[in-house]
């Protein structure tokens, strides 16, 4: 018999999913170039909050959506395997955000059932106003992932990109309050904002304690122009 | 048959690497206490979130709460058909001294402005010390078991067969818990009543849940805790329990990242009994 009480212990997963708006707005201005800059930059950024967590394995994640959501990154994968290949955003694509969240809620359905794992942390970018040219509605997808258990625990952040971006939407995707909802208004915001959001969504999802509790403050007086929202 | 011999306890808390990260006190508690035939323990895994932010204060008044009340239903746990009624009474006296002591607690340290203004403290007064608790009770054969939140207690045959007396609690769904700072703690608690000769018990353990979140083995680890203990006890007697329970706490409180509590109530005859035959 082993002397180890109780057997082996393994890190429990993080999920870490971006979900990324690469509608045809997001080529306007420079949005999509700087949202691939903005991913680029905050993968050092979740490496360091892996060697910062080793009790969490962070699993990385990464689903695009326009007309039809569609993996980018499908397999959770650690973080320190991510090789960043450079999204295109989808000419004259919708927002079809609703659908996203069904095919995030199917996702999650196949997460493991036992208390096994960390509330997933999922990053939410858009840059425009849900459309529902599929059928499904951004309140019905939504309402799919606040039925799962793992959808409603999750730690769920949202920046919007430009003055265009539905602000209502994503604070109801957001749900809590208390949570920051940031708007970036040029490239160096979005990096910002980004790489804020990561850091603090996986400081609050390993948190081996029950509940959440997102206290980190936002990044302020971040500098740039507002482009994006002088330029439409 | 012989008679079964008295009982002592063995008890460890270890910090999360987490909560040492963080520069965090630790968050559990533990506490027991035996006069040999009788003895009673408790262990509380205060939550320890920005909303809980005096849980640390809160676990430690929870394991004292459990341990004075249980200690005085102890002369009258003789009888297996009154003990549910009595031990269901020490909760309700616990969970009030709890909440005696921890306003006493605010009223000697009043939350500060910033506290008030951050969390809304002052209008939930007991959330920053909410904590979940776990604690048994044994004189004589009659052991009693209580529990408001995760965690888990386990009771272990001579035989190495462990079982979990208590009922589940269905809101315990791995991202929340039951607590003694709710509106009705008493809505959650969850007792068992055990009658240690007619169940052959060698031991039982109570542990917090950063012991077993971890383990790979994630619905058989405290099958396999208790039949280990058991087999230890005997084979190498209870000071080498005893040596060897921090570090048993260590691993998983540096894997898991979470406080890592255990107790354990042990008959203290259990390395010189014989092993009991297996059933035919």
């Amino acid at each position: 018999m082993s002397d180890r009480l109780g057997g082996a212990l393994a890190r429990k997963p993080l999920h870490f999913i971006f979900v990324l708006d690469v509608s045809g707005s997001m080529m306007r201005g420079g949005r999509i170039q700087a949202l691939n800059n903005a991913i680029t930059e905050v993968l050092p950024h979740l490496k360091d909050e892996a060697r910062a967590n080793p009790h969490a394995e962070m699993l990385i994640r990464v689903l695009a959506f326009a007309n039809e959501p569609r993996w980018v990154i499908e397999q959770p994968t650690p973080v320190e395997q991510i090789h960043w290949e450079r999204l295109e955003a989808v000419p004259r694509g919708f927002t079809e955000l609703g659908s996203a969240l069904m095919t995030l809620t199917d996702a999650l359905s196949h997460l493991d059932d036992s208390s096994s794992a960390f509330p997933p942390a999922i990053i939410l970018v858009s840059d425009g106003r849900p459309t529902q040219s599929s059928g499904t509605t951004f309140a019905e997808g939504l309402q799919a992932l606040l039925n799962n258990r793992w959808g409603a625990t999750a730690v769920r952040l949202a920046l919007g990109v430009g003055r265009d971006a539905d602000m209502h939407s994503l604070r109801r995707f957001i749900g809590d309050e208390d949570v920051p909802l940031l708007r970036a208004d040029n490239p160096e915001q979005l990096v910002e904002y980004i790489v804020w959001a990561s850091k603090a969504a996986s400081k609050v999802a390993s948190r081996p304690v029950i509940g959440g509790g997102l206290n980190a403050a936002p990044p302020s007086a971040v500098g740039g122009d507002p482009i994006w929202s002088t330029l439409g | 048959m012989t008679p079964d011999g008295g009982w002592t306890t063995l008890s460890g808390s270890v910090i999360g690497s987490v909560h040492q990260r963080d520069h965090l006190p630790i968050q559990d508690a533990v506490l027991t206490w035996n006069d040999g035939n009788q003895a009673v323990l408790a262990v509380a895994d205060g939550h320890g979130h920005r909303l809980h932010f005096r849980s640390d204060t809160g676990s430690a008044l929870a394991v004292v709460s459990a341990v004075e009340e249980l200690r005085r239903i102890l002369p009258a746990l003789t009888d297996p058909r009154s003990a549910r009624e009595r031990v269901s009474a020490a909760a309700a006296a616990i969970v009030a001294t709890w909440e005696a002591k921890v306003r006493h607690h605010i009223e000697a340290n009043p939350y500060s402005q910033a506290e008030d203004d951050e969390t809304g403290a002052s209008a939930d007064p007991l959330r920053p010390y909410g904590t979940t608790l776990l604690a048994a009770a044994v004189s004589g054969d009659l052991m009693v078991l209580l529990q408001i939140g995760d965690g888990d207690s386990v009771v272990v045959s001579r035989a190495g067969v462990a079982s979990r007396p208590l009922p589940e609690d269905p809101m315990l769904d791995g991202t929340r818990t039951s607590s003694l700072c709710e509106p009705d703690p008493l809505s959650a608690l969850r007792v068992a009543v055990v009658d240690t000769r007619v169940d052959d018990v060698a031991l039982a353990f109570l542990c917090t849940d950063g012991f077993g979140t971890s383990r790979v083995d994630s619905d058989g680890w405290w099958r396999q805790t208790g039949e280990q203990l058991v087999e230890f006890g005997r084979s190498r007697g209870l000071d080498w329990l005893r040596e060897q329970l921090p570090g048993w706490l260590e691993e998983p409180a540096q894997v898991g990242g979470d406080d890592t509590s255990m107790a354990i109530l042990v008959r203290t005859d259990l390395a010189t009994r014989t092993v009991p035959a297996p059933p035919r």
